[in-house]
């Protein structure tokens, strides 16, 4: 890697320049990661008093969007994620968080009637309500990926865990999402699932005992 | 590959975090399998509209009114002592840790400022227009096509550097060739634009010589990117191949 240290004077206003106009995108990833407005204003709050403490350290001219999500995210996991845990364990309802196929070949088909544009016709709001249902260290991976763009390797940094971490929680945290959506597609009656063909991929069991046969 | 490989590999390459080996790869099982193909297509269709709807949720959004009065208030307040080692002493064991988390991460990025452009191309992961499988040729008549004058290829001098093929881009407000080629499985884009007045070094990057000839050098979003100027081309390698490799690799490029 390349790049040198250094280690320049810093001051307020330097910090509010450089800081502010991030302060909607953190708030935004803070409203859905507490699922709170009251808890997200706190959390920025404390965001931008310790940035401002560990100025400091930040090194010019890097990425502070990500060095504000990493104290973002710190400061969530050590204060408000017990919190918030306790309220989703509270109302929210045991989530089967064993699924199949990454898409299963119901959705498949039912997706691909071309008046089951249903992803397309979704409303924000109905969006953010099934991503508010994901548990929480799942959501947070698919906020910093989906919401904010970080690459897996910013948010690996970001929450401080591997990059394999990082892929396996969104590919879980995505599929839970998908399938919240799906559900309650079929529930509004927008979409109607066909009934499984025999043989159809879709047990996980019964796919990977032919796979050992056909191995 | 196999079907099952594929549902761990279609998420990332929706995200651009496959190499491009893998991404050919990836592609070639779709040519030949109608149901990873039906998946795949019907991932993509999910993934996209779920992600443009939730960066519409936050599109416009804004913090209550106040919030940022009261950071700005804080600050005052906090700023009247200068950030130093006075309050650090002050700082209970785990805001110390914290400081030690965020310090060995800054450093891990090392500073740069100009070449967002430059990794924003390369994580796009675009597919090529072209592909180089009948050879160079095929890559040259495309751009010539493109841009109505040929580019000179860079002529690499490692033989593990594999041109998977090419698309027209912009950079600099220019027409730019992005050249993507394949080292041992990592991805590696290599931007060819003209050379307009000269190249402004990002003050994070550093200026090395290798055999006399000038490069510049930086990483960027944990992308390493090297450029260096040949006959009034800028080019320029990204990738997240070691630095001092990704030098060496264009130091091995011949004019
Ligand atoms: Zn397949």
């Amino acid at each position: 890697m390349f790049g040198f240290k250094r280690k320049p004077q810093r001051n307020r206003s330097e910090f509010e320049t450089l800081t502010l106009e991030h302060m909607d995108a953190l708030y935004g990833a803070a409203l859905r990661l507490t699922r709170s407005p009251k808890d997200a204003e706190d959390l920025v709050q404390d965001t931008f008093l310790k940035a401002f403490r560990f100025f400091d350290s930040f090194e010019k001219g890097t990425n502070i969007k990500a060095w504000l999500f990493k104290i973002q995210t710190n400061t969530f996991i050590n204060k408000y994620r017990r919190k918030v845990k306790e309220r989703e364990v509270a109302d929210t309802p045991a989530e089967d968080v064993v699924l199949d196929r990454f898409v299963s070949s119901e959705q498949v088909r039912a997706l691909q009637d071309p008046e089951g544009d249903f992803f397309g016709k979704l409303l924000s709001d109905e969006v953010v309500e099934a991503l508010d249902q994901v548990p929480v260290d799942f959501r947070m991976v698919v906020i910093l990926a989906d919401i904010q763009g970080f690459s897996y390797k910013e948010i690996a940094e970001i929450v401080g865990c591997p990059v394999g971490t990082v892929m396996s929680r969104l590919f879980r945290g995505r599929r839970i999402l998908q399938k919240h959506l799906y559900e309650y597609a079929i529930q509004e009656g927008i979409i109607s699932p066909e009934v499984d063909e025999a043989g159809d991929a879709i047990d996980l069991d019964s796919y990977r005992e032919r796979r050992k046969k056909t191995a | 590959m196999e079907c099952r490989e594929v549902e761990r590999l279609a998420d990332l390459s929706l995200d651009g975090e496959v190499s491009a080996g893998e991404q050919a790869e990836l592609e070639a099982h779709l040519m030949r399998c109608a149901e990873c193909r039906a998946r795949t297509t019907t991932l993509r269709w999910m993934h996209d509209s779920i992600r443009a709807k939730l960066q519409d949720s936050v599109d416009g959004l804004e913090p209550p009114a106040g919030l940022k009065d009261r950071i700005c208030t804080e600050l005052r307040v906090e700023g009247g002592a200068a950030p130093g080692t006075a309050w650090r002493a002050a700082l209970p064991l785990s805001m110390a840790l914290a400081v030690v988390a965020i310090l060995s991460w800054s450093r891990s990025h090392a500073p740069s400022l100009d070449p967002e452009e430059t990794v924003d191309r390369h994580t796009q992961n675009m597919m090529p227009e072209v592909r180089a499988r009948g050879g160079e040729q095929e890559v040259q008549r495309y751009i010539q096509k493109q841009l109505g004058h040929p580019v000179e290829l860079p002529q690499p001098d490692d033989r593990n550097l594999r041109l998977v093929g090419a698309r027209v881009s912009h950079l600099d407000n220019a027409d730019a060739v992005h050249l993507l080629y394949d080292h041992r499985g990592a991805r590696i884009s290599v931007f060819a634009n003209p050379k307009r007045g000269n190249m402004a070094m990002p003050a994070s990057f550093s200026r090395r010589l290798v055999e006399g000839r000038p490069y510049l050098v930086g990483s960027h979003r944990g992308y390493n990117v090297v450029a260096t100027e040949r006959d009034d081309v800028v080019y320029r390698f990204v990738s997240d191949v070691d630095g001092a490799e990704l030098v060496r690799i264009a130091a091995s490029v011949q004019p």
